[in-house]
């Protein structure tokens, strides 16, 4: 029985036309990860459509008009962090103030729905209808399709468009064990087999999915599903990779504001980035922003203990040494509504914001994209970002979505020309010479 | 256009339409005689309402046009001229010719006339495509009535003229794509093809067929009978079919295999299988707090179990355990166990939602008072349909006071409101169903509505139109739900469903929450003080649609929401709706979507899978509808076997396709990961053990590794109803290491659990011991008696030999005896082996007292002993094992006779173990242990991946080869490592530790078949086999369906 490696089997099934989980050209940096120019892309999914005017798109309240924030009562200036005007309501200064020079903010980006399962499929892949891939997924998908977790999904959509595997990682904390898989959970130094022995058992298995691989006879579905397989039980041995890099306790993700789910989730990523099994990870901030009622009373809380998550993820990647090989994502289906409802609660609202945060980098401390008085969208010049009311264009999450895959260097790559996001024109979002003038500058 | 044409009797010219702005009249004009031009004056005329304008007459200014006027076999148009408005008098302008119609035309107008008009456009289009209508807004508007042939074929003729591409577009739209109605004609049916012809008639479609729906399955080898039922029983009863269950099928036919699967639907395990998929889709079990939703001041005494908890325990935890895990978790469980009911006594299926009682459990039979009768009232597993009876208003007469036990929300009621009876529409008002989609001010109970819709009648409103981004539309505050056309659209089919949810609370559906009604208090008196519409007595909201379905209301003072579930039982679509319920659960994926961007490289393909999926879909429902057998209409175990009896469930290969076409056959196949839960079942039906982490004695609970929250169960894919909702499509690697573990770890216990069972009744190794191995020819106990030199005895043993070289042994096992509290030590006394074939010929003879001098045997233990007048020199063995080779010259049957007494303390006999084994590759053995673990392997492979192979199968053998590689890699490194090796967990095995099995219970068992699994001399042996397990367990073949 002979093994092949991964690469070799890759070849294989591409030659027997399953390219539609495996891209048909490797990319060189499919290897171990720290060794790479990838990023660890995070995505921190705000479920439920958070209120953008009241964090990183601020809107005061207009004369005749219906109040949009009660936080802007008497107020009458809206501060800035560096480039970035933000909301002075609840700790939002504090998130501003230390990350303004972190944070490239797209406003105005237009969901073009109001339904929740349809927003989260767009805003996380550009496309109403389910199929395209996240942009974590894509990631993952160029620069590491067959490492052992390369797209972990905690929350939120997860399309893969089927160019990568997805883990769902429902505990992390979990991980651990499972990467110790030949080892006494108690005592992860003692083994069940010698090595060699684990060896053959593990050839064995690899040839015999070769073989069944080989039958001509198989519906797409069986022969996916044996790719699948084979491409798992190939990564086993890379899992215990991660043992290098746990820490000896993961942090403690409960304090004074609740639990807080997207800590270990980010650690969890981190560590496995760190050991090359993982390149991209959605995280799930865990709060439902879907204020309907009592609107002031729940944001407060839920955006209070966001902006907690946004830091310590920051600071988790700090402590992990990889500040500088993160970016961050964050992102909600759309926003709510520039009013309030008889219910003291705010609506859906279609015009919403992205805020992609890295360290380092030319391209941050800036402002795209412009709403109104009334959060409604202005039109800008794509390619200059200057407000173009005549000429220019709205800001769709499948504009967004195409200025990520060409930030990150996939927009080009056979696995992702397949997704074709129908874009009319590129904005230019990550040039750090160009930003869009904002209501409050 | 007929009806709005022209005629010319005599001298009156009759104008059956005449549209003028946005009037309509009917007019006559009579010849004025002996004008030139022609004159015509107004001789009759009326105001008409409801017409259409297609074709019709038209004033516009002072020209009056007149498009067609058939005089014989000629049709002309004309225009007349205003020349006077009193009297009306016209004159004619301009005349021509009509050219005449096409024979293509011709023969599409017949078409229309006899097929697309009666029975798509009348029965199908015009439910929405009409003035007024859901779709009367778009550029497609018809008019209803039979007569309005003429008038509705305009309408497709200036779309198709109009609009580039709007035949396919037509087409596509009735086949579903894109269209908020939905699929209208399969794609296969013969309303499809007129359709198709019309167009094609027309010139207007340009459709490209590939894989065609009518012959899709012609491509497809059905799995045989046995491997339907093999995989049938697997999904339905978490086990393998049995010998007989096979014989069956195969004698009995496609009538029998019917037989047979609807035999596999009954049981516990079936039951699990009906609750797990029903969740799946109804997600109940995530109800959240529902504890709250049973409180006391609504359910008189509900908490009644938790408080006995406390009384007969005096542990407060116990109660909160009790109420908000235990008691709650059977709440839960109640929309599924009413569907378990109705299934297991196969009652109508649509009485999931008209059943006028809910599912009790001993629990929850006291929580809801529910007056049930049971069986065994300790079983908690045992359901009976009861009725909730202790459900009172929260009203101006319901006393609270202090509770004496403040762990119960702190207050006890001992007045409560008035009693009132409960009234039960099935799922749809169980308090599960209503507290996991639970309703808001604003929501008003769409939510509830929207699940009803897309649960019981396929219906997905959020996906059926898209939602407005308009500004405007948005920023619309005047009831935008009631009046704007962006939000009609879906409202007005939702909404009235959501009033007829109208007496059920917001967070946990409490019946006539506010003592009369469930009405928002922001609504009923608005905080800032404007003008409510609420008057005494609502019990909806006015600014609403009211409660009602498919245009119906229910009659006052009928409750509506029983009044909905026999409306929705009623409509043809819950049949359909059930076939999509049950798709999942039988066959592994959701149904297909229809594929919406026809640019995208498989619409085609997309699109054929969508419509045979579709196609079967409606088959199934029409037969669900008026029953498959004398069962009767709504049978659901009737419906379960029709869709495992179909080519989509039976699926097995796929032959004669390009790499392009089988795309088409997305979903079709195997390749279905099974869930944890189905993992968990197989493993306890084929493997024997259940994979406990520990198990909690204090608790009597054991923590299963696969289905616990916290060790592997989200991360195998299971769901927790609320947050993970989804089980994954794809395997991951961590999928894939957890099963790792299972065959690493989890192949210790299974070899334990079976191979301390006596052969006769173990499953898994009936063929080997642990001390069998590939060269052993044979293995005999031989027993000797009496003690000392007297007892000496020669005892032969016959077997058959193969040319070359064996090795024989002389194992002596039960050397030491307990006496009393000291131990003695047997020895066994050998003095003469002695080898002869079958004509008496001499092999070998070897002296035992001679052993020294002997070259090639091989004697770990023992010393040589002088002979005497009754024995000569002899060897005394102590228990170790001596090796004797030998050289067989020729196949055939041999005699082995060893010369021996024992030295016996204690009662017991002394046993000796004589054993014959080949030398030589251990891979081309032909041994009787090589067959041994051969053909134990065959029935591991077998019972592990489901088929049927015979021994001389090459997987067989490649599994053969595998376990001698892992042996003799075992081998080596013993060899290499004795004083470590045996650290490796894998070279031991032992019983689960669970419930009825403890740590103690293993150190006392004493039996010879434990002796195997502790002989170190063994544990190459189990390391191979827990290897082979590994390989077993991680194939395809366990994991996948």
């Amino acid at each position: 029985m002979s093994k092949l490696d991964r690469r070799d089997f890759l070849r294989m099934i591409s030659a027997l036309g399953v390219s539609a989980i495996i891209p048909t050209e490797l990319n060189n940096r499919d290897v171990f990860a720290a060794e790479t120019n990838s990023d660890l892309v995070l995505t921190l999914n705000i479920f439920g459509a958070w209120d953008v005017s009241s964090f990183c798109d601020p809107k005061l309240n207009t004369e005749f008009e219906l109040p949009i924030n009660n936080w802007a009562n008497g107020l009458s200036d809206i501060p800035k962090a560096g480039n970035i005007p933000y909301a002075p309501a609840w700790d939002n200064a504090a998130l501003f103030e230390k990350y303004y020079q972190d944070m490239l903010v797209i406003n105005c980006v237009d969901a073009q729905t109001n339904s929740h399962s349809t927003g989260q499929v767009v805003a996380f892949s550009g496309r109403l209808s389910p199929g395209f891939p996240t942009i974590t997924a894509s990631v993952a998908g160029v620069y590491g399709p067959s490492l052992a977790m390369s797209y972990i999904n905690n929350a939120g959509y997860k399309g893969t468009g089927g160019i990568v595997g997805v883990t769902l990682a429902g505990s992390p904390q979990i991980i651990p064990r499972i990467a110790n898989y030949n080892a006494n959970e108690h005592n992860f130094s003692q083994k069940y087999f010698p090595p060699n022995v684990l060896d053959t058992m593990q050839v064995a298995k690899l040839a015999r999915i070769e073989r069944q691989l080989a039958a001509q006879n198989l519906f797409p579905k069986h022969r996916n599903a044996l790719s699948q397989l084979y491409l798992a039980t190939s990564n086993l041995e890379t899992l215990d990779r991660i043992n290098d890099f746990m820490p000896a306790e993961l942090i403690v993700d409960t304090d004074d504001l609740g639990q807080h789910p997207s800590w270990r989730q980010a650690e969890i990523a981190m560590v496995a980035y760190k050991a090359g099994l993982t390149l991209s990870a959605d995280l799930g901030q865990g709060d439902n922003f879907d204020t309907h009622s009592n609107h002031d009373q729940d944001h407060e809380r839920m955006m209070r203990r966001l902006v907690r998550d946004i830091d310590t993820i920051w600071q988790l990647a700090e402590k992990h040494g990889i500040s500088d090989r993160v970016t961050l994502i964050v992102n909600s289906e759309f926003a709510r509504t520039p009013f309030y409802n008889a219910d003291k609660g705010k609506d859906h609202w279609p015009i919403g914001s992205t805020i992609v945060m890295k360290k380092g980098v030319p391209w941050t401390n800036r402002v795209v994209g412009r709403t109104d008085e009334l959060q409604n969208g202005i039109k800008i010049n794509p390619v200059t970002l200057q407000i173009d009311e005549a000429n220019g264009s709205l800001i769709y999450h499948k504009d967004v979505m195409l200025a990520l895959r060409r930030h990150f260097g996939v927009v080009d790559h056979p696995s992702i020309t397949q997704f074709d996001l129908d874009t009319d024109q590129e904005f230019d979002f990550f040039n750090p010479d160009l930003s869009t003038p904002q209501l409050y500058s | 256009m007929r009806s709005q044409e022209a005629s010319l009797n005599g001298a009156v010219l009759s104008l059956p339409v005449v549209v003028v702005g946005q009037q309509f009249y009917q007019i006559d004009l009579t010849l004025v005689p002996n004008t030139e031009p022609l004159e015509f004056s107004l001789s009759g005329g009326t105001e008409i309402f409801g017409a259409s304008n297609i074709g019709a007459s038209t004033l516009v200014g002072a020209t009056l046009s007149i498009p067609l006027l058939r005089v014989g076999q000629v049709s002309y148009f004309l225009e007349l001229s205003l020349i006077s408005d009193s009297p009306v008098k016209f004159k004619l302008s301009n005349a021509g010719i009509v050219t005449p119609e096409s024979a293509e035309i011709q023969q599409a107008r017949e078409i229309f006339g006899s097929t697309v008009s009666p029975s798509i456009v009348q029965n199908r289009c015009i439910v929405c495509h009409i003035t007024g209508g859901l779709s009367g807004h778009t550029r497609f508007v018809l008019t209803a009535g039979n007569d309005q042939v003429d008038a509705n074929f305009g309408v497709l003729s200036e779309f198709l003229a109009n609009i580039n591409g709007g035949g396919d577009l037509l087409l596509d739209k009735a086949r579903g794509v894109s269209h908020g109605g939905g699929v209208q004609l399969a794609g296969d049916s013969i309303g499809f093809q007129n359709f198709d012809q019309f167009l094609s008639l027309l010139g207007k479609k340009s459709v490209s067929e590939s894989v065609s729906v009518g012959s899709f399955f012609d491509a497809v080898i059905l799995l045989s009978r046995q491997d339907t039922l093999r995989k049938a029983t697997e999904l339905l009863q978490g086990r393998l079919a049995t010998p007989d269950e096979l014989s069956a099928v195969e004698a009995g036919g496609e009538d029998g295999l019917k037989a047979a699967l609807f035999e596999l639907m009954n049981g516990e395990v079936f039951k699990d299988f009906i609750r797990i998929n029903a969740n799946d889709i109804l997600l109940t079990m995530g109800a959240q707090d529902i504890s709250d939703a049973f409180r006391a001041d609504r359910f008189i005494d509900s908490w009644d179990i938790s408080l006995q908890v406390f009384l007969e325990t005096g542990d407060e935890s116990l109660v909160t355990q009790t109420k908000d895990h235990i008691v709650s978790n059977y709440v839960r469980r109640q929309p599924l166990e009413l569907i378990n009911y109705v299934v297991e006594n196969e009652r109508p299926y649509t009485e999931i939602l008209t059943a006028d009682y809910v599912m009790v459990n001993p629990y929850t039979n006291r929580t809801y008072k529910a007056g049930a009768e049971f069986i065994d009232p300790k079983n908690l597993e045992e359901w009976q349909p009861g009725t909730i009876n202790n459900y009172v208003l929260l009203n101006d007469k319901t006393v609270y006071k202090p509770s004496e036990h403040p762990f119960l929300m702190g207050f006890q009621v001992p007045v409560s409101g008035d009693l009132l009876d409960y009234p039960h529409a099935g799922i749809l008002n169980t308090p599960a169903f209503l507290t996991r989609y639970p309703s808001t001010a604003t929501n008003r109970n769409r939510a509830r509505a929207r699940w009803a819709y897309k649960f019981f009648l396929g219906v997905d409103i959020e996906a059926s139109a898209p939602r407005t981004t308009d500004p405007v539309a948005l920023a619309d505050t005047n009831n935008p739900t009631l009046n704007n056309p962006n939000c009609t659209v879906c409202h007005e089919i939702h909404d009235p469903v959501a009033g007829a949810f109208q007496d059920y609370g917001h967070d946990w559906g409490w019946y006539k929450e506010n003592g009369g009604d469930s009405l928002d208090n922001v609504y009923k008196f608005p905080e800032d003080g404007s003008t409510s519409l609420y008057e005494h007595g609502d019990t909806w909201y006015r600014d609403m649609r009211s409660p009602g379905f498919n245009g119906n209301t229910p009659a006052i003072g009928e409750n509506s929401l029983k009044w909905l579930a026999q409306e929705i039982t009623g409509d043809p679509r819950f049949a359909t709706a059930s076939v999509q319920f049950w798709w999942k659960a039988i066959f592994g994926t959701k149904p297909l979507l229809i594929p919406e961007v026809e640019t995208d490289a498989d619409f085609q393909e997309r699109l054929t899978a969508f419509e045979v999926e579709n196609s079967l879909i409606n088959g199934l429902a029409d037969g669900f509808r008026t029953g498959f057998t004398d069962h009767g209409p709504y049978n659901l175990k009737d419906l379960l076997v029709e869709m495992i009896m179909s080519p989509r469930f039976r699926a097995g290969n796929l032959e004669g396709f390009s790499e392009a076409d089988r795309n088409a056959y997305v979903g079709v196949g195997p390749g279905r990961i099974l869930t944890a839960e189905m993992m968990q079942a197989k493993i306890e039906s084929v493997l024997g053990i259940k994979w406990v982490q520990y198990y909690d004695a204090e608790r009597d609970n054991e923590i299963l590794y696969l289905t616990t929250d916290y060790l592997y169960h989200f991360l195998y894919g299971g769901i927790d109803s609320f947050a993970i909702t989804e089980r994954p499509e794809d395997y991951s690697t961590i999928m894939r290491s957890i099963i790792e573990l299972l065959g690493l770890q989890g192949s210790g216990v299974i070899l334990g659990n079976d191979l301390i069972k006596e052969r006769a009744s173990r499953t898994l190794f009936p063929f080997v011991e642990m001390n069998t191995n590939p060269n052993r020819v044979f293995r005999q106990s031989v027993e000797l008696t009496g003690d000392g030199v007297d007892a000496k005895v020669v005892k032969s043993s016959t077997t058959t030999f193969t040319p070359g070289g064996k090795i024989l042994s002389i194992n002596f096992t039960n050397q030491f005896i307990q006496n009393g509290e000291a131990g003695e030590f047997n020895r066994l006394y050998l003095e003469r082996l002695v080898v002869r074939d079958s004509q008496n010929n001499l092999v070998l003879d070897v002296d035992m007292g001679m052993l020294f001098d002997t070259p090639g045997i091989e004697v770990p233990c023992g010393s040589f002993g002088p002979g005497g007048q009754q024995a000569n020199n002899y060897w005394g063995l102590d228990a170790c094992e001596m090796k004797i080779p030998v050289t067989i010259p020729k196949t055939g049957e041999y005699t082995i006779s060893v010369t021996a007494w024992p030295r016996q303390y204690g009662p017991e006999n002394l046993i000796y173990t004589l054993g014959a084994d080949a030398t030589g590759d251990m891979k081309e053995s032909l041994a009787v242990g090589a067959q041994a673990i051969k053909q134990n392997i065959q029935l591991l492979v077998n019972r592990l991946w489901n088929k049927d192979w015979g021994i001389d199968h090459t997987e067989i053998q490649i599994a053969y080869e595998l376990w001698v590689e892992l042996y003799a890699q075992g081998l080596s490194y013993k060899d290499a490592n004795p004083d470590t090796w045996f650290n490796f967990i894998s070279t031991q095995a032992n019983a689960e530790l669970s419930r009825g099995f403890s740590w103690e219970d293993w150190q006392a068992l004493n039996t010879p078949e434990k002796s195997y699994l502790d002989d170190f001399n063994n544990h190459q042996q189990i390391m191979a086999w827990r290897g082979l397990m590994s390989y077993l367990v991680s194939d395809f073949e366990f994991i996948y369906q």
